[in-house]
């Protein structure tokens, strides 16, 4: 916090809620959430499915409207820009799918695709316009006579590198990538995680790389989100939060997944958490994570706990962890301290 | 390893299409012994998948047909079984689970029902199959499960309709379960449970699992032995411990370095295996990871190497298909 130049992106206190089709019932998919990204970083988000950081993406790049909150781009307020406005943003910020295939007419050669971002934000007189695409498809390690093929000709690796190719098309500073290797082989993975950190080298982007997948996110990320049940539940430098993490929800998310090191797992302790995401249309009270939490107590079923600086540049939304390292107050705040002595 | 409760011998399955019969599990041969965990990894079109529906005699058919091999089951090669006696074998002696849960159950139907209609369908009376099927679905941990059997499989979560699959999978007790992908599509502290139950199920019955899977920290997690899969073919097994250490083949080799380290404070950039796994109705020749392979010679272009036992001491059980071997790799 408080680094030398101003974030390149910041949200506050983000809330996304729909209306549950039929039931008259709403669900927050994004309950509260603040980030802020420094230019040239990379903010990792992880999440389970249901925890709203598909939603947060979409807000981020203003896909979608947020129901409260604010976003800022250099400090502008960006949260309901529209028309015009909106589309000098996307020049900005651009966003990267899961599956490319599905944000690909399959009637378009991959150099038309490319042609038409820079044909719509009106980059480069048409002249320069295929010139352009095959330097594109360069950039993302591509042969530039693949400007001549269709989508379902290319392997799922190559077309997520022409959807990265598609954002960059526009020159962004801010790369929102929603589980971009998620769909690939694992052998083709690599290739692409590669290829976002010699980008982010040489073109200063910043990303959010959002994803379930802790090993993927602790690999590429400066900082760290984790995320459950619309809220950011711990958040600090990719190490501790990856490695020694404080909240309980973080651990049994590091701990559930594999090590390919069967060394490592013969002596590692995994604890299996019990239960499942509780229904986003009706939250839990108190911390959302407490049902199936190791640790919860009387207080975690009653107060939501605050999302707490509890060690350097380190924060977690945990009653437990506060007490441990001595804030036991951190947690709880100014709200809920007179509810409790209610 | 103990005596084999399932032997695989040179099974060879094609996809008769337009353009003529494409081989897409080439020769494959594994030993599966009572209660043994065995891994077996590869990516998308690898084969896998086909292999072990070939195994269950479930591949569809058409296009697929097997044309070559032994499945042993119980001193018996369930090919030269009559489609009826092969049902029997089915459920009872080898069962299986697959990613989508959905491809076994039937959504117009009881869970409960469809559970009992198996156990009825092998001779088990209606009052038994009511009460085996009660105790099944609280033994794979679904809660209330006098009142979960009477549910559709709608109304289950994700995780807990996995649950249900592997009840109806196991109701029987099977001495060989086949695992495929069943936590691909599920989030990983579910997964985990998925893990643990099949585990814990595996100790309690004695059964032997073959986890199908494209993730190596799965492997590296259950399995004892590992076997790797490739363009149709098993390119490389042994003891897991061992083929992680001291991988034999440079696909296997190539994985475990292109994944990310989760130890550590160094970050370096991840191997890159160039390319994308082959096409299986469009294999290379000869070794079909000769295109994507930086040790590959000439030899590798035309001939397919065979899986080898490799040796030494420290190699016990260990085979692999290369022609190069790792002292002179380049990489």
């Amino acid at each position: 916090m408080g680094g030398v130049s101003e974030p390149i992106l910041r949200a506050h206190d983000l809330t996304k809620v729909y209306s549950v089709r039929g039931t008259g019932q709403t669900l927050q998919a994004v309950a509260g959430v603040s980030l802020s990204l420094a230019r040239g970083e990379t903010l990792g988000v992880v999440g389970e499915s249901g925890c709203g950081k598909s939603t947060l993406a979409r807000l981020l790049v203003r896909l979608e409207e947020p129901t409260s909150g604010r976003i800022e781009m250099d400090g502008k307020d960006i949260t309901h820009v529209r028309g015009s406005d909106l589309r000098t943003l996307h020049r900005r910020i651009q966003m990267v799918f899961q599956d490319p295939y599905a944000s690909l007419n399959p009637r378009m050669t991959i150099g038309r695709a490319l042609e038409e971002v820079i044909e719509v934000h009106r980059l480069r007189p048409s002249e320069q316009w295929s010139a352009r695409a095959r330097e594109l498809l360069n950039l993302v390690g591509m042969s530039p006579a693949m400007a001549r093929r269709y989508p379902h000709q290319l392997s799922g690796g190559q077309r997520q590198r022409v959807g990265i190719a598609r954002a960059l098309a526009v020159e962004p500073e801010v790369i929102v990538l929603d589980e971009p290797v998620s769909a690939l082989d694992v052998s083709v993975r690599s290739g692409i995680m590669n290829l976002l950190a010699k980008l982010q080298d040489e073109l200063g982007l910043a990303y959010v790389f959002i994803s379930h997948d802790l090993a993927m996110v602790r690999h590429i990320s400066d900082r760290v989100a984790v995320m459950y049940l619309g809220k950011i539940v711990e958040t600090g430098p990719w190490e501790p939060v990856s490695d020694a993490p404080l909240h309980p929800y973080t651990l049994a998310l590091q701990q559930a997944v594999p090590i390919a090191d069967p060394d490592v797992e013969a002596t590692r302790q995994v604890r299996t958490l019990v239960g499942e995401v509780p229904d986003p249309a009706a939250p839990p009270p108190g911390c959302p994570f407490h049902p199936r939490c190791p640790l919860a107590e009387e207080i975690c079923r009653e107060i939501p706990p605050l999302l707490a600086l509890l060690s350097p540049d380190h924060r977690a939304a945990c009653h437990v962890a506060a007490r441990r390292v001595g804030k036991p107050e951190a947690t709880i705040g100014n709200q809920a301290s007179l509810e409790m002595s209610r | 390893m103990s005596a084999p409760v399932l032997e695989v011998r040179d099974l060879t399955t094609v996809l008769n299409l337009a353009q003529g019969p494409v081989e897409v599990v080439r020769g494959v041969s594994l030993d599966v012994g009572a209660g043994e965990t065995v891994g077996l990894v590869g990516e998308s079109g690898c084969g896998k998948t086909m292999a072990m529906l070939s195994v269950m005699g479930l591949h569809p058919q058409p296009p697929a047909e097997i044309v070559a091999g032994e499945v042993i089951v119980g001193g018996r090669d369930i090919r030269k079984l009559s489609e009826e006696e092969r049902r029997m074998v089915r459920g009872a002696q080898v069962a299986m689970v697959y990613q989508d849960p959905m491809t076994s159950l039937n959504p117009l139907m009881r869970i409960g029902d469809q559970i009992g209609e198996v156990l009825v369908a092998h001779g088990r009376s209606a009052d038994e199959a009511r009460n085996r099927t009660v105790e099944i679905l609280g033994q794979v941990g679904i809660p209330q499960p006098r009142r979960a059997a009477e549910s559709y499989p709608h109304e289950y979560s994700g995780g807990m309709r996995q649950r249900a699959m592997i009840a109806m999978a196991l109701a029987l007790h099977p001495q060989v379960l086949i695992a495929d992908e069943p936590t691909t599509a599920l989030d990983v502290t579910i997964q985990q449970q998925i893990i643990t139950l099949v585990t814990d199920l595996q100790q309690a019955m004695g059964m032997a699992v073959i986890w199908v899977t494209h993730d190596l920290g799965v492997v590296a997690r259950v399995a004892e032995r590992i076997l790797v899969m490739y363009g149709g073919h098993i390119v490389e097994r042994g003891p897991t411990d061992q083929v992680f250490r001291d991988p034999e083949h440079p696909y296997t080799a190539g994985l475990l370095e292109s994944i990310p380290r989760v130890r550590g404070a160094e970050r370096h950039p991840l191997r890159q295996i160039p390319g994308a796994p082959p096409d299986p109705t469009h294999q290379p020749t000869g070794c079909p990871f000769h295109p994507r392979c930086p040790n590959a010679v000439e030899k590798c272009v035309s001939e397919m190497p065979p899986l080898t036992e490799r040796g030494g001491a420290d190699h016990a059980e260990h085979w692999a298909a290369c022609w190069v071997p790792p002292e002179e790799w380049v990489a």
